[in-house]
């Protein structure tokens, strides 16, 4: 899938440092988003997804202990990077669409003035007049009537899911070659969620830049995606073309994963507890494949750790099955 | 800013925080005045001593009004009060009004000037200990302020005094200065101001400090930081604002503690000011001279907490709404 | 014991723990330590810088600052105590009734401490003794009235919730009587933050008395109060800083030991109380 990769990660590993020992959040990630693609990135809570969005801001927590390996956007390694170059980077090249519009919003400052600070490292040479009226422009364009009022208003007055249009607004303000948007809907309730996927698939046709996806939910990414790819405890399993890979889906985990979507009558946040067991200790990471414990395919070779394996063009998976 | 007066919600809200402010007042001195009643011995003949006659002493009962029942004496004291008139020094046989009057503006440029240097370096401080934690300045911070707030202020104004005055002559011992001259003024103001201030620019700069270290783990500056903002911006402006709002609740309880250290101050540094005035009038229990100065030192005190509710539903747009929805704004 | 261990584990604890300790150990065994009577007077030796027989020199009657700074311990531990134990009783008792009594007895009782705590605390303490007058007994009823609110608001507040937990409903329908509940469940439970507050309330109540004494009002001499202590140097001060600074300094060190330690203590026995200001 590697065909002129806007961003490259490879071989990336990251962990934290917590009182327990080093937790190994990512281990030897391998990623390409082609330009104006449109890259999933799936997996249960803890599977590291949110950390690799993190990681390509440059925005790791504090108890970041390790990370190596190489993130490139354009050829430029982005971890090589001085913090003023990242800082200019951020809001110019790459924007991001947080999880929860809740919290992710200042809760003191009135949408027009957090509007117009997120506008400034783009466009430096304009005043708060004419940022103020893209904003207002870009209001309506992501389903937001009476702008001049909500750019008046503080975040409190607004609901969950004008929220999240505000915040994707704001990422669209930046016009970004890369933008991340972690689980945008999953703080949102189902009918707001299908309103906020309408709108970015809505952008995605005139949108020029490339976009990761991060969601828990095979669904939407089958529904949004170029390509996916499936982590599962800090390692990518499976990916591919979103058609083949949720047509041929080879690792076990990819398929329990399905399964769970297609059975309707789970609840959203149940879909992964279907598949029996927890997620393995990420500080003490088990030898040998990291989804043995829980694969019902699981035979002796399970014990030595899988590699990549081309299943199909582009489509890769990390079993011994295949 | 404009929804803040349009808001009749708020306006309401002023409302009814302005009617509990009167409450408290009056109850304020029905409480010294009940007091009177309860405690043993007159007060009339505690403030002329043992040796005075009944007669005397039954005039004067008349004149601090010793003679009504409780009700009375409070609301006539108020309906007076409400027409600009404290009452009439027993002893001198001045109006309280005017001895009031004349020692006001001193307290209150000797409060608001302790109030802005402390201030004006315990947010810059506590933004440069949260910025740099560990840092030396951090450390210093954690370990003076904890013990500038320990230090009475009284230790430090007659430590001030000993050293900048009495040793070192660089500043006047005593008074506010010459009426009319601005600059010896400023000059005996200075040490009054930093003996009030000094306990609560550490005070301030530790809570700063960890307000400001929360706020800026906060989900919402982190979105600031994803957008590439500089972070100067995003501490200065995006985590200054709420980490101030702490410090803000705070101001009301401090601007009663400045009250009461106002009274030490003045008394040390011998300035003419509402703390001096209602000090001596108790040495000698001028009874309707602390009653005037009291009600007024009270007024200061709600007025001043009124105004720090609405500073902080100013900065604060849901404690605005909050307010402005329902009337018990108390816990904050 | 455990509790202690905690408090030990962080440095200004340990500080806060060393410095009551040696506060409260001289104010006890101040007979034992003290060099002089506290009274006595020796005027030859007047406002004498330290020496081997005035450690800390002396006062202007040439009394000995470092005997009369260990009595004056006493003074101000003790009434600090006093105080915060008569509050702590009378403010349980109000907080709890309000929390049990009808609407209108405990609009009342919340009046009261809201008017009370309308006043600057030296204001209403310096008020209070504009009526009753100075002198040490009257000191320990005008503060404690001053600080009754303060342990009456958070009483009341825990009582509420705890009022409301499962486990009194059930010994309610058991037949328990509220006296019963109010001393084995209610009672327990809101001891910890009183504690707390408690604890945190001795330096305040400290620096109040000594400024109270201090300002005329309060200690009266020839008992020896750390704040008439401070006001004798005070006057004297331009021939000797002695006196100032053994009063000060035992001052300070008092209440920044008991500031300290009440800190601490509060880290341990309620990580959750810190946020509040």
């Amino acid at each position: 899938m590697t065909r002129d990769a806007l961003v490259e990660i490879r071989s990336l590993s990251i962990d934290f440092a917590t009182g327990r020992g080093a937790v190994h959040a990512l281990r030897d990630v391998n990623l390409s988003v082609g330009r104006r693609r449109i890259v999933g990135l799936v997996g249960e809570s803890g599977s590291g997804k949110s950390t690799l969005a993190l990681a390509l801001l440059g925005l790791l927590p504090e108890n970041t202990s390790k990370v190596t390996g190489n993130i490139e956007l354009e050829g430029k390694n982005l971890l090589a990077l001085k913090p003023e170059q990242l800082e200019h980077l951020r809001g110019r090249r790459i924007a991001m669409i947080f999880q929860d519009p809740m919290t992710a919003l200042n809760p003191v400052f009135t949408i027009g003035t957090q509007l117009v600070d997120a506008q400034r490292n783009r466009h430096p040479d304009l005043g708060r007049k004419e940022l103020l009226s893209r904003a207002a422009a870009m209001l309506i364009r992501v389903g937001i009537s009476d702008p001049e009022t909500r750019l008046a208003a503080y975040p409190h007055q607004l609901s969950g899911g004008m929220r999240q249009r505000v915040m994707i607004a704001m990422a669209l303000l930046c016009e970004p070659d890369v933008l991340i948007a972690d689980e945008p809907t999953t703080a949102l309730d189902v009918t707001i969620e299908a309103q906020i996927v309408d709108l970015i698939k809505d952008i995605q046709a005139e949108f020029s830049g490339s976009i990761i996806f991060v969601s828990h939910s095979l669904g939407l990414i089958s529904e949004l995606c170029d390509e996916v790819a499936v982590m599962y405890a800090g390692k990518v399993v499976e990916s591919g073309p979103t058609r083949g890979l949720f047509a041929h889906p080879s690792h076990p985990y990819t398929q329990a994963l399905l399964a769970c979507e297609i059975d309707p009558d789970t609840e959203p946040g149940e879909r992964l507890v279907t598949i029996k067991g927890g997620l393995p200790d990420l500080v003490d990471v088990p030898s040998g494949c990291i989804f043995a414990d829980r694969c019902p395919a699981r035979f002796e070779k399970c014990s030595q750790e899988p590699a990549l394996r081309e299943v199909a063009p582009g489509h890769d998976a990390a079993c011994w099955l295949v | 800013m404009n929804g803040f007066w349009s808001k009749g919600s708020l306006a309401r809200y002023g409302a009814s925080r302005l009617a509990t402010a009167v409450l408290v007042l009056v109850g304020s001195i029905a409480l010294l005045c009940s007091l009177t009643l309860i405690v043993p011995g007159d007060p009339a003949r505690i403030l002329l001593g043992a040796r005075a006659t009944p007669e005397l002493v039954e005039t004067f009962r008349q004149q601090m009004g010793l003679n009504l029942p409780l009700y009375e004496r409070v609301f006539v004291f108020f309906k007076h009060a409400l027409q600009g008139d404290l009452g009439t020094d027993v002893i001198s046989g001045r109006s309280v009004t005017d001895m009031v009057l004349a020692a006001l503006p001193n307290t209150i440029l000797l409060a608001v000037s302790a109030i802005g240097l402390a201030v004006l370096l315990g947010i810059p401080i506590g933004c440069y200990a949260a910025v740099r934690p560990g840092s030396l300045l951090d450390q210093v911070l954690a370990v003076f302020s904890v013990s500038l707030v320990a230090t009475p202020s009284y230790v430090v104004a007659i430590l001030l005094l000993y050293f900048f005055s009495v040793r070192l002559g660089w500043f006047p011992v005593l008074g506010a200065g010459e009426p009319g001259h601005v600059l010896d003024q400023l000059h005996h103001l200075i040490l009054p101001t930093i003996a009030l201030a000094v306990g609560w620019i550490g005070y301030i700069a530790r809570l700063v400090r960890s307000s400001l270290l929360e706020v800026l783990s906060e989900p919402y500056i982190r979105t600031a930081r994803a957008y590439g903002q500089p972070e100067r911006r995003v501490v200065m402006k995006y985590a200054l604002k709420l980490a101030c709002i702490p410090t803000v609740a705070i101001l009301g309880v401090g601007i009663g503690e400045l009250m009461g250290g106002a009274v030490f101050v003045e008394v040390i540094f011998n300035r003419p000011g509402l703390g001096s005035l209602v000090f001596d009038a108790i040495r000698v229990r001028n009874y309707p001279v602390v009653q005037g100065c009291i009600l007024i030192i009270v007024a200061i005190f709600v007025l001043a907490n009124l105004l720090v509710d609405f500073a902080y539903a100013w900065l604060d747009p849901r404690v605005r709404e909050a307010l402005g929805r329902t009337r018990s704004g108390g816990g904050v | 014991m455990d509790i202690l261990r905690r408090i030990w584990r962080s440095p200004s604890g340990r500080i806060g723990l060393i410095a009551t300790l040696l506060v409260v150990i001289g104010g006890l065994a101040a007979p034992l330590l003290a060099t002089h009577m506290p009274n006595q007077i020796d005027v030859a030796a007047r406002l004498s810088p330290p020496s081997a027989t005035h450690w800390l020199g002396t006062d202007q009657l040439g009394r000995d600052l470092f005997s009369r700074g260990l009595y004056g311990t006493r003074v101000a531990v003790g009434v600090a105590l006093a105080v915060t134990a008569i509050a702590l009783v009378i403010g349980i008792l109000l907080g709890v009734a309000a929390a049990y009594a009808p609407a209108p007895i405990e609009r009342i009782i919340l009046a009261v401490f809201d008017i009370i705590s309308a006043y600057p605390t030296l204001i209403l303490a310096l008020a209070l003794v504009a009526v009753l007058g100075p002198g040490l007994q009257n000191i320990i009823i005008l503060v404690t009235i001053v600080f009754v609110p303060r342990f009456g608001r958070i009483a009341r507040a825990q009582t509420l919730t705890i009022k409301e937990q499962p486990f009194l409903e059930a010994e309610r329908a058991l037949g328990a009587s509220g006296g019963r509940i109010m001393l084995f469940h209610v009672l327990p439970n809101i001891v910890g933050p009183i504690v707390v507050l408690a604890s945190m309330n001795i330096p305040v109540v400290i620096t109040l008395e000594a400024g109270l004494s201090f300002l005329g009002v309060g200690i009266r001499p020839p008992l020896a109060s750390w704040g008439s202590m401070l006001f004798d140097g005070f006057t004297y001060i331009g021939q000797s800083v002695w006196p100032v600074l053994v009063a000060g300094g035992m001052l300070t060190l008092a209440t920044l030991g008991f500031t300290l330690f009440g800190e601490a203590l509060r880290d341990a026995i309620d990580p959750k109380l810190r946020r509040e200001p």
